[in-house]
């Protein structure tokens, strides 16, 4: 296990690379550059700023320095504020994000799980058409406006939540519904799909010979293999949710990771966007090396390569 | 000797979107104590759904017990609500699957599939049950069967796993088994052990068991008596000497005419029966093997034979043995 765990390892920072550099190659292939916005700056203070910020050296030796100071975990500074640096960004931003993230995966995973299920012992009757007429709207329904209708109606028309901001728990309540809308309904349909899969196998007949209840055929038996491929998108979905969502920080106005990673772009604000593209990645990467590790728990046909039971 | 389970007119159907699949049509039979009983026919006559229909573990809807009934110690199983009939599966009767490879739970440790009735049925505790796991291992020859019990199916060969099926299905004491093409999937070396296996447990515990198969070497080497199937009817049934050797059935001599023989010369060619089941959506009026028989009289097609006790409870549906057929009976008894 040690040693599968380091080969992962070593594979996860040669991908880290290959994603810093492409995302460094893509930037700069962009035309234009960070000041451009600032108006009518005079030539001097341009070129004290180019300077600076090392955006007068050769391509290769910027894309040096960077790497560089990756290695000591140093995103570099904002290009657009003198005092704040990406890992302040990121320390500051990834919390609010992570925090919301978990909150809609938790409701997501869940309500998914259980709609799947439901639709699935009830194959082709009412509530297996209820739970997928709710997944179609899950996927269907951009989060944005599912955010905008659930602000105006239980927040602006009832009162009972506050309409925006970052504070109290109370807050977190609606742009986590608005953020879980999407995976619960991917992942109900995913459930659904692999539960009917499931229970037409040969060994739920035997564990329905066996005389067991139909409940503990279905805990038992069912869920367990159906789950694995739920587990398989679960990195992914974790990964884009604990992240932050632009469109659903902005409208609820929440200081998070998202809005930061949007504004970089915009602001061709460099160091922040490669930033956070390695941030991402990073996280992308533990997850899915999460993930592998938890397939060899759930089905033990499945084996890390290398590692010894 | 008494009936452990008698089958007396069932009806089973299947409600499709293309409309009502009668499967099984009016079937008798019986299985006494310590008996074996063969249940023989080709794919789609009806021979599995007549099994899975005895434990009940057809889904309802589509399935639907039209009429008839399935007296298992005397109480009709049909009758029974789905929590009697869990109280029955696995305890009183035991069931075997075709595909040993499927039909464990993979995610789940072999003693553990073995344990589950054990605990349900028989009251024991999870270490109680687990010691009677592996002693159960240990009768169906699996060697070192407290190490294979804390093992996952994927371990075990195809041959093993059928084995570990037989100790779940056996785990209780079942009075009667049922066993569905317990060996297609096996290959023959493997095949003949199984059935070596069934044959000896069977003689130890006493249990009735019902072989649904179309493999007639199973059959000729695992039954007393059997029934041949044919488009969700009896077409024949006696004992094993009986249907070997006075098929009485033009159907049955097809069967057996079919199977290849160890003499046949190299390029003789081999004799199956031409054409297909008819399809039970629409069942033919009359005989169902009417279009495919090579003794088929007028008769065949209008008006459908009766089961005709041919002597020694022998009996065959055939209008081939009435008496006004008596000058074709002649081609068929040669």
């Amino acid at each position: 296990m040690l040693r599968y765990t380091l080969q992962r390892l070593g594979w996860a920072l040669l991908t880290l690379w290959v994603v810093v550099t492409l995302t460094f190659s893509l930037m700069h292939l962009i035309p234009g550059n960070p000041f451009a916005k600032e108006g009518n700056m005079p030539p001097g203070v341009f070129e004290n700023l180019m300077k600076y910020y090392n955006l007068d050296q050769p391509l290769y030796v910027q894309y040096w320095l960077y790497l560089k100071s990756l290695l000591a975990l140093d995103f570099g500074p904002s290009l657009k504020s003198s005092t704040i640096t990406v890992n302040d960004y990121i320390s500051e931003g990834f919390p609010v994000s992570l925090h919301l993230g978990l909150q809609a995966l938790l409701i997501g995973v869940t309500l998914g799980i259980i709609l799947g299920v439901i639709a699935a012992l009830y194959h082709n009757r009412f509530p297996d058409y209820l739970s997928m007429i709710l997944a179609i709207i899950g996927i269907s329904v951009p989060n944005f406006i599912l955010a905008t209708v659930f602000i105006n109606y239980v927040a602006v028309e009832w009162g009972w939540l506050p309409a925006a901001t970052w504070g109290t728990w109370k807050h977190t309540i609606l742009p986590s519904l608005a953020l879980a809308a999407m995976p619960m309904a991917f992942i109900a349909r995913l459930m659904r799909s692999s539960m009917l899969e499931v229970l037409s196998q040969d060994y739920i007949k035997t564990a329905k010979a066996k005389g067991l209840a139909r409940n503990v055929v279905i805990i038992r038996h069912t869920l367990r293999n159906a789950i694995l491929p739920v587990v398989t998108v679960l990195g992914i979905i974790t990964a884009n949710l604990v992240t932050g969502s632009f469109v659903i920080e902005h409208i609820f106005g929440i200081p998070g990771m998202g809005e930061m990673f949007v504004k970089g772009i915009f602001n061709r604000d460099y160091p922040v966007i490669l930033g956070s593209t390695v941030f991402y990645s990073a996280i992308l990467i533990f997850l899915i090396f999460l993930v592998d590790v938890m397939y060899t728990w759930i089905d033990p046909r499945i084996k890390v390569a290398g590692g010894s039971k | 000797m008494e009936n452990i389970l008698e089958v007396r007119d069932l009806h089973i159907s299947f409600h499709t979107y293309a409309g009502e699949v009668k499967a099984v049509r009016g079937i008798n039979f019986e299985v006494k104590k310590g008996e074996t009983v063969g249940i023989v026919g080709e794919s789609g006559c009806g021979k599995s759904v007549t099994a899975q229909s005895i434990m009940k573990l057809l889904p309802q809807p589509p399935t639907q017990y039209k009429q008839g009934s399935i007296l298992f110690s005397g109480q009709d199983l049909l009758k029974k609500s789905e929590k009697e009939m869990q109280k029955i599966r696995g305890n009183d009767i035991g069931m075997i699957f075709q595909d040993p490879m499927t039909s464990l739970n993979p995610t789940m440790k072999t003693g553990r599939q073995i344990t589950e009735s054990l605990i349900k049925h028989q009251g024991m505790s999870a270490g109680e049950a687990h010691k009677q796991a592996i002693e159960l291992l240990k009768m169906v020859g699996i060697p070192q069967p407290d190490k294979r019990a804390n093992q996952y199916p994927h371990e075990f060969s195809g041959g093993m796993r059928q084995r570990a099926m037989i100790a779940i299905a056996l785990a209780c004491r079942p009075k009667l088994l049922i066993a569905d093409e317990p060996t297609t999937a096996l290959d023959v070396t493997i095949q003949a052990q199984i059935l070596e296996l069934m044959k000896e447990l069977q003689a130890k515990t006493g249990t009735s068991i019902i072989i649904i198969t179309h493999d007639l070497g199973v059959v000729a080497d695992m039954c007393d008596r059997v029934v041949v199937m044919y488009a969700g009817e009896v077409a024949e049934t006696g004992t094993v000497d009986q249907i070997f050797y006075q098929p009485q059935h033009p159907y049955t001599k097809g069967l057996l005419k079919s199977v290849p023989r160890l003499d046949m010369r190299r390029n003789e060619p081999l004799a199956p029966i031409i054409g297909t089941p008819p399809d039970l959506l629409h069942p033919p009026v009359g005989c169902p093997f009417f279009a495919r028989c090579e003794y088929a009289m007028e008769v065949c097609r209008s008006h459908k034979p009766e089961l005709e006790e041919m002597g020694g409870n022998h009996q065959a549906a055939c209008w081939l043995h009435h008496p006004l057929a008596s000058n074709r009976k002649e081609g068929f008894a040669q």
